[in-house]
């Protein structure tokens, strides 16, 4: 926020980087190596407030999208859904076994979003894993660029010791949100 | 194609025009101060001193008049739910929460910058609005935050406190026999030095009392620009300026039903407040003295951008 913005009361969104993503493809062996987490075979997009009627075309798009990768290889054909949970945002959850081309799709939305003009929508993105039948789950910030861990321990609980212990494991590959009090809680996450 | 809200030109404008006739007044001001060279210097230290400590402690200054209490997340799921993913949006940390146990509803915004940001509600507004109008009230107060009204309000009122200080401590001085030698031309007993100094004195009160009054009027009307900056910036955060105005309606139709105690309760931090809990009419003159613009001005406002963002 500039001088100037804050003499004039402008708010500018930060603008979101929606290519940092990938650096998740190379951390996933060191999470399922060091830290035993396992991919839940799922991504999820939180957006924020898109544009009415573009939420509903967001799954036919992202389908037409991946219809092409499919038919290199069917068998790792990607499933699409849309959610709307109880804050009343939006989510696209994509489910697959292969995490490369999850991230890929997950990757192929934002992009299409931000050369919309629709990028100040891109809210975040949720890697869900399982650590011995616990859910826990690294969520990527549009506007940050940067991940950090979510684990829940209970009901509005977090198990911060467990979260610092994941970033220190994959700080080498992975772009960390150096302010802790950004690493936002998402409660009831969809995905 | 950019479908997202830019600055608005109008109001950008009024805000350069508001602060560089403040600019224009003050050094006026600070010119007749320094040419008549009186003692004022020590009343601007004073002033200075105040104003830095109010700077540092504006929020629990606020907050403790107002009886607010910080919650945690524990307390108000939801609220920081909301909050949380505000600040995801604006890529600014996380502020204190405050809950203020008053039936009025109303939201306001305080501390220097967004690292010791206060956002505090009251619990009337938590009852009466549903999470989208909530959200939006919170996304116009924490654009507060980010505007950093605080501080871009309390740098253009400090010369308007000095002078006011001056117009009060000058009164006081003059009421119980001051202005040095005033009579003493008069009496024959000289012209001395104390004569010139009480003639100065009461040049710089009157001046004061002139920055004072105009001074006043632009902090105001720079204190209702930010008013539409943050009720601009809610819209851009939550793309849905219709849930403000939902909001702001409710809040306001709600104001005029509250019991007078309330009333005077909230009034200090009248000017911190989401909506002022007095009735402004649109385009009277109370408007030119409020710190807010009328509901029905906003609601205009509200309503231009909602058509620019489905255009």
């Amino acid at each position: 926020m500039g001088f100037l913005d804050s003499l004039t009361g402008r708010t500018r969104l930060p603008k979101p980087n929606e290519d940092k993503v990938f650096a998740m493809s190379t951390a996933l062996i060191t999470l399922e190596v060091s830290a035993s987490l396992k991919s839940s075979g799922r991504v999820g997009v939180l957006f924020k407030a898109l544009p009415p009627g573009r939420f509903d075309q967001l799954t036919k798009d992202t389908v037409d999208m991946l219809q092409v990768q499919d038919q290199t290889a069917p068998e790792d054909a990607l499933k699409v859904r849309e959610v709307k949970d109880d804050l009343g945002f939006e989510w696209l959850v994509i489910d697959g076994s292969e995490f490369e081309s999850l991230i890929a799709a997950l990757h192929g939305v934002a992009q299409g979003l931000v050369e919309e003009g629709l990028g100040d929508c891109l809210l975040a993105s949720v890697f869900p894993f399982t650590q011995d039948q616990r859910k826990i789950y690294w969520i990527y910030g549009y506007k940050q660029g940067t991940f950090y861990p979510f684990v829940p321990s209970g009901e509005r609980q977090r198990d911060n010791a467990e979260e610092m212990r994941l970033a220190a494991i994959v700080k080498d590959d992975l772009p960390i949100e150096p302010n802790l009090s950004a690493w936002f809680p998402l409660w009831g996450v969809p995905v | 194609m950019d479908r997202k809200l830019g600055a608005d030109a109008g109001l950008t404008a009024r805000m350069f025009l508001a602060l560089f006739l403040l600019a224009v007044v003050y050094l006026a001001f600070i010119g007749v101060l320094l040419l008549l060279h009186t003692a004022v210097a020590l009343i601007v230290v004073v002033v200075a001193v105040l104003l830095v400590a109010q700077y540092f402690y504006s929020d629990k200054l606020v907050l403790s008049s107002l009886h607010a209490h910080l919650v945690s997340a524990q307390q108000q799921p939801e609220l920081f739910d909301i909050i949380g993913r505000l600040c995801q949006i604006t890529g600014m940390p996380m502020p204190h929460v405050a809950v203020i146990p008053s039936p009025v509803p109303n939201a306001l915004a305080t501390g220097r910058n967004p690292k010791h940001a206060v956002v505090a509600v009251t619990s009337g507004i938590l009852t009466m609005l549903d999470p989208k109008e909530l959200e939006a009230v919170l996304a116009h107060e924490l654009s507060h935050v980010i505007h950093k009204d605080v501080k871009v309000m309390a740098m253009a009122s400090f010369f308007a406190t000095v002078a006011a200080l001056l117009v009060q401590s000058g009164m006081w001085f003059g009421m119980f026999g001051g202005f040095g030698g005033m009579g003493g031309g008069y009496g024959g007993r000289g012209r001395g030095g104390g004569s010139s100094e009480g003639q100065g004195m009461i040049v710089i009160i009157l001046v004061a009392a002139v920055v004072w009054a105009i001074s006043f009027v632009l902090i105001r009307a720079l204190s209702r620009y930010r008013e539409y900056a943050a009720d601009r910036g809610s819209a851009i955060i939550t793309r849905d300026p219709a849930q403000l105005a939902s909001a702001l309606q409710k809040i306001s139709g709600q104001m005029t039903r509250i019991p007078s105690r309330d009333l005077r309760q909230v009034q200090s931090a009248n000017a911190l407040m989401i909506f002022p809990a007095l009735h402004i009419g649109k385009g009277s003159l109370a408007e030119m003295f409020s710190t807010h613009p009328s509901l029905e001005h906003r609601l205009a406002k509200l309503q231009e951008l909602e058509s620019q963002l489905s255009r």
